[in-house]
């Protein structure tokens, strides 16, 4: 019974980051465990959790998953229409040996079902959750490639590939004055998604059979997001014009993602031979955070009427002064004794904090999210025998509860648009995924 | 057998769960947190009440909640007090009905500009009288008025937060102090969701062409900070008398507008 107490109190799941997987985590075994997974990522969460694992796997797995994530947060009480995020994922290790050498190749993809990418620009002084607002709905790829080195050592590394866009808008021709109905308007749009990479890179520790460790570095990406409209042509009748080849030129540039460079460190270690306890700590670089906010730049020539148009200067994003932080990440997972059953159970649990990086706000910007704590659950068997499999079946399902408790926002200012505002929400993540060995 | 339905039935399950979804479009923010402070544009339409015989000015409005109902009591004809109660936004607003007019000596047969607030015994109500007198009201039901007395000399009058706001030449002030440049005041006590009082002020000031909305906020009710620049610009020649409807992530201003060559009515003007 205490033992069922101990299990229920650690139930867990994957404490919020950045991107869908930073956020949600991959693969329901690591996500119930509160991603205390750096030192024992099982499959194609080794992808995401620790490259290097991949090499330690005994079989070629393929898995492939689907996981919906639902945030309630709200401002002041209120719905902040968060929307979910939600889609399937897949993903195969390969290892194998080439000459005495433990190889293995890895890859992983998430992919949304509600959109591919997604651009947003918010005014700068905007109330935002940093963390779920925007960030999670990516299409996700990577692709790793891993090492036995030796003594138990792995060292595993590759790239994450995710979107970043970029366009501008020209008109050109006749701008009719004052009869718009002489204008004559050329358009041309130029959009790009272009392929953002980051690297990734893992070592993993066999130490023993009941102790492993793992490290694993993730590199920081932005994904910016540059806009740009150009006019220009001439302003008047053609046969006596005001302006002879004016030009205005507005250009928009702001952070559309943003994820913090992180080094996780975890070590997993079998206790008892049914028990296996995890604990991960993770260093995330959010003080290099920039300010996500439109910087705009406007310029106009407009010839003989320069003198009579002052355009001001547009007020450039704040510094958001973000900080560093740890986060702490627990796991415990039970292997219920099989009794002869071709099914072999499951339970896990784990619990992760994770401290807000957001300072006070109390001037133009509110960044809004706070502490998080993330409590979850999850269920596996492993199912033996099965037909046409020389390996066995694994299915696994997570249920995670991620809490944000109220943060109150105090503005300096008599006059902020924004004002005071409390902050606060839940997240609700659920997923399955199968692996198949072979 | 089991393990292979088992198998089948998940991958089937995350097959339909990738493959059969609709993708919904996304959201943009939602309630997000809102002060009060700037941000107002006029509602569609161009009037929430209009009387076609009198001037209707100095609005003050007291709502059952931020969406509504409305109670409006107004000047009407420029030497009465009369109240319409609107449901909400976008709905008509009842017939103007007598609130209140001038039956004391030294109301000079006029009463105009009300301030209408809630008090322990139902509606205190402050107003101008005569052509400097400050008066105040009482009533139960904000129909019957009783109990008027003179407080003060000065022009529209306020009661916020225990204190007499008013305007005397061109100047607003907090009893005895002039505060700033302006007329007009509507001031707005509440707690923040940091439960710490704002007060809130609402005021006429010069703007592009003719008289414009102002705003200034202060977190003791004694000094104030303006934003320098009007919050909401007439198209009118005059949008006079503000008064704010203000919650955590909605305000609704009410004012008066007088087209030219038409009576004075009253519109709004709403937040985000």
């Amino acid at each position: 019974m205490k033992r069922q107490c101990a299990l229920l109190l650690l139930l867990a799941a994957a404490p919020a980051h950045a991107n869908p997987l930073d956020a949600f985590g991959l693969g329901s075994r690591a996500a119930a465990m509160a991603g205390a997974a750096t030192a024992s990522p099982e499959g194609i969460a080794a992808n995401y959790y620790n490259p290097g694992a991949l090499a330690a796997a005994s079989s070629m797995s393929f898995d492939i998953g689907y996981m919906l994530a639902s945030p309630h947060m709200s401002w002041n009480g209120r719905d902040a229409g968060v929307d979910q995020t939600r889609g399937m994922f897949a993903g195969l290790n390969v290892p194998g040996r080439v000459g005495g050498l433990k190889l293995a190749l890895g890859a992983t993809i998430f992919l949304p079902d509600d959109r591919l990418t997604r651009v947003k620009s918010e005014p700068l002084s905007g109330p935002r959750f940093i963390y779920y607002d925007n960030r999670t709905q990516r299409l996700y790829m990577a692709a790793n490639a891993a090492v036995g080195l030796g003594h138990g050592l792995y060292f595993g590394a590759g790239f994450v590939w995710m979107s970043s866009s970029h366009g501008n808008v020209q008109l050109n021709g006749l701008v009719g004055f004052p009869d718009p109905e002489q204008s004559d308007l050329r358009l041309a749009i130029d959009y790009q998604l272009e392929t953002v990479r980051y690297p990734q890179m893992g070592l993993y520790w066999q130490h023993s059979d009941r102790l492993t460790f793992g490290l694993t570095y993730r590199h920081s990406f932005t994904l910016r997001l540059a806009q740009s409209l150009h006019i220009e042509g001439i302003v008047g009748p053609l046969s006596h014009p005001l302006i002879q080849n004016g030009k205005v030129d507005v250009s928009s540039q702001s952070t559309d993602l943003f994820q913090p460079a992180q080094l996780a460190a975890g070590m997993a270690f079998r206790v008892r031979p049914r028990w296996l306890v995890t604990a991960d700590v993770v260093y995330e670089r959010w003080s290099e955070f920039e300010n996500p906010g439109a910087a705009i730049q406007l310029s106009a020539d407009l010839k003989d009427f320069n003198r009579f148009v002052h355009i001001p200067n547009p007020p450039q994003p704040q510094a958001p002064y973000f900080h560093d932080v740890l986060a702490l990440r627990s796991g415990v997972e039970y292997s219920v004794p099989r009794r002869g059953s071709r099914l072999e159970w499951q339970l896990r649990g784990g619990y992760g904090y994770e401290p807000s990086p957001v300072p006070d706000q109390f001037g133009e910007t509110n960044f809004a999210d706070g502490d998080k704590h993330t409590l979850g659950t999850g269920l596996g068997v492993v199912i033996r025998d099965v037909p046409l499999l020389e390996q066995p079946l694994a299915l696994d399902a997570h249920l995670a509860w991620t809490i944000v408790p109220a943060r109150l926002t105090r503005k300096a200012l008599e006059t902020d648009p924004v004002g005071d505002f409390e902050a606060s929400g839940w997240v609700l993540a659920t997923g399955i995924t199968m692996r198949v060995s072979f | 057998m089991r393990g292979r339905a088992a198998a089948w039935s998940v991958l089937l399950t995350v097959c339909a769960a990738a493959c059969g979804t609709r993708a919904e479009p996304g959201n943009s923010p939602e309630n997000p947190p809102f002060s009060g402070a700037i941000g107002y544009h006029k509602i569609d339409g161009t009037y929430v009440l209009l009387d076609p015989v009198a001037d209707l000015t100095d609005p003050s409005v007291v709502a059952d909640s931020p969406a509504g109902p409305f109670h409006i009591w107004f000047t009407y004809g420029g030497a009465t007090i009369r109240r319409s109660d609107l449901p909400h936004l976008g709905t008509d607003a009842t017939p103007p009905r007598p609130a209140l007019s001038a039956s004391e000596p030294w109301e000079a047969g006029r009463v105009a500009a009300p301030s209408v607030e809630r008090a322990a015994q139902g509606f205190r109500m402050v107003y101008e009288a005569a052509t400097d007198v400050i008066a105040v009201v009482v009533s139960s039901d904000g129909e019957t008025w009783t109990g008027k007395r003179e407080i003060a000399r000065g022009h529209t009058p306020m009661l916020a937060g225990g204190h007499l706001f008013l305007q005397d030449s061109g100047f607003v002030y907090r009893e005895g102090t002039p505060l700033f440049t302006g007329t007009d005041p509507d001031v707005i006590v509440r707690a923040t969701p940091s439960d710490r009082l704002i007060w809130q002020m609402f005021y006429n000031c010069p703007g592009r062409n003719s008289i414009a909305i102002c705003y200034a906020g202060s977190w003791d009710g004694a000094s104030f900070v303006t934003t320098g620049v009007p919050i909401l610009q007439p198209d009118q020649p005059d949008e006079t008398g503000p008064s704010a409807v203000l919650s955590t992530d909605q305000a609704i201003l009410f004012f008066a507008q007088k087209p030219t060559g038409l009576k004075s009515r009253i519109g709004a003007a709403v937040a985000p």
